[in-house]
């Protein structure tokens, strides 16, 4: 809090102007109504919630600079994509390009996924053209798995074989038990 | 009887002898400012008095939401901002005691660097990296153009706060004026008055110009009494594009209010001057 400065003159005046008490001057003129409440103002609640803004340079995709406020904390923000070569805000412009490998969340994820559709579509096909597929490729594939099978037969060392019956262990049913 | 018949010729005559105006569109095409005005002695220390009373009233930087604890961000966050003095009651403060809440001094404004996102080279001056790389530093533009520099009247590039206007010097003639053009007398051709002012404007600039008709009304007439025309003005903008010159204009400018006022003829501008901006 900040320290009152009491003027030795005026000590006898009391200073809880927002306590709830109305001033009470030695005069007789100035009598303030009682019935009126006066809120405390609790500390911290004087001022507005105005949350920290730093001072941000955001610089537009045609190379404008703007000076705004903002609450991420940077001092410089580079749009790759905004109004101003968005199709969509410029409808008259032929010229506009827009570098879609590095703009946003969305070519992100498609970079990453959009193949996903494509391959589907591949395998769709695959499986249509393997009832043409002869009967050599069909040796060959299986010629393919055996040798992996082999392979991994090797890798898991000497006496290892696959077991192809039985029950798996099932960690919960054990518990039960 | 006579006397009446006498009358009305003479009236008649007046009337059939006098020549009617001819009935123009004047195109009054303007650029709007494309950046904000330089404000004022007074405006730049109002808006300093907010701005620090509003960094005064800022809630205090939630630092540990921006910059997660434990992370390098925060490292770096934490190099940048020192904590500050905390209260020492042995110690005597000249200044004043500090008041400490949530890491922050209450007594000042909370002034915070935050980790810049591009490396600080000093000296090095590359200039094509700095035009490709995107993590270089973000310097804001001139707001005084090449055209500014150059004093170059016809481009579109000055004055970037300011309204521009565009006015033409016809061949053969040696006054400046706004683009005006006749409307065709013969029934067939006649057209509105702001479809002469468009035409008249691919005529005269070339067709690589995008503009933004405000009305098809007129805003003004300007009674001109030498060459007995009604110059009917049509407000238009200017978007984007190039005013290219075409053979029957001599000269084109795009000037500000105030340095029309010096080009144009004294009556012709005052007749016309509340229709141009200020700003």
């Amino acid at each position: 809090m900040f320290r009152q400065i009491v003027n030795p003159c005026v000590q006898h005046m009391s200073v809880r102007h927002y306590a709830g008490k109305a001033p009470e001057t030695t005069g007789r003129e100035v009598q303030l109504s009682s019935r009126r409440v006066m809120r405390k103002i609790r500390m911290g609640k004087a001022r507005p919630a105005i949350f920290y803004q730093f001072d941000t340079l955001v610089e537009l995709s045609d190379g404008s600079v703007i000076r705004r406020r903002s609450q991420a904390p940077k001092d410089e923000i580079r749009m790759l994509a905004d109004q101003r070569n968005s199709s969509l805000w410029n409808p008259t412009r032929s010229d506009l390009i827009v570098d879609q490998s590095h703009t946003g969340k969305v070519s992100k994820f498609r970079t990453k996924y959009g193949d996903y559709d494509r391959g589907a579509g591949s395998e769709e096909t695959n499986t249509t053209k393997s009832d043409l597929q002869t009967e050599e490729e069909r040796e060959q594939a299986r010629k393919l798995a055996a040798e992996r099978e082999r392979e991994f037969l090797e890798f898991m060392g000497e006496g290892a074989e696959i077991i192809t019956h039985g029950k798996l262990y099932d960690k919960k049913a054990d518990r039960k038990k | 009887m006579r006397s009446v018949w006498v009358t009305r010729a003479s009236i008649a005559r007046a009337y059939s002898t006098q020549v009617q105006p001819v009935i123009s569109s004047t195109l009054l095409l303007s650029r709007n400012p494309i950046i904000t005005q330089e404000p004022s002695s007074f405006e730049k220390q109002f808006y300093k008095y907010q701005n620090e009373l509003w960094r005064r009233l800022m809630w205090t930087f939630p630092s540990w939401f921006f910059f997660k604890p434990g992370t390098v961000a925060e490292q770096k966050y934490r190099k940048l901002n020192k904590p500050a003095t905390p209260d020492n009651p042995n110690i005597e403060f000249p200044r004043g005691r500090p008041e400490l809440r949530h890491n922050r001094d209450r007594r000042f404004k909370q002034t915070i660097s935050v980790p810049k996102s591009y490396e600080d080279k000093k000296g090095e001056t590359n200039a094509a990296s700095e035009t490709d790389d995107l993590a270089r530093k973000i310097v804001p533009n001139s707001r005084i153009t090449e055209a500014d520099l150059k004093k170059d009247l016809a481009s579109l590039e000055r004055k970037l706060s300011r309204t521009l206007y565009l006015i033409i010097k016809e061949k053969g003639s040696n006054t400046w004026k706004f683009p005006n053009f006749n409307v065709p007398t013969n029934a067939e051709e006649v057209s509105g008055l702001h479809v002469v002012a468009e035409e008249g404007l691919y005529k005269i600039g070339g067709e690589k110009i995008n503009y933004f008709n405000v009305s098809n009304t007129p805003c003004h007439v300007f009674n001109n009494l030498q060459e007995n025309k009604k110059e009917y003005f049509i407000k238009s903008h200017i978007l984007s594009g190039i005013f290219e010159p075409q053979e029957s204009v001599a000269e084109f400018n795009w000037l500000s209010k105030e340095e029309l006022k010096d080009v144009l003829p004294a009556e012709y501008y005052q007749d016309v001057s509340h229709l141009l901006n200020n700003v």
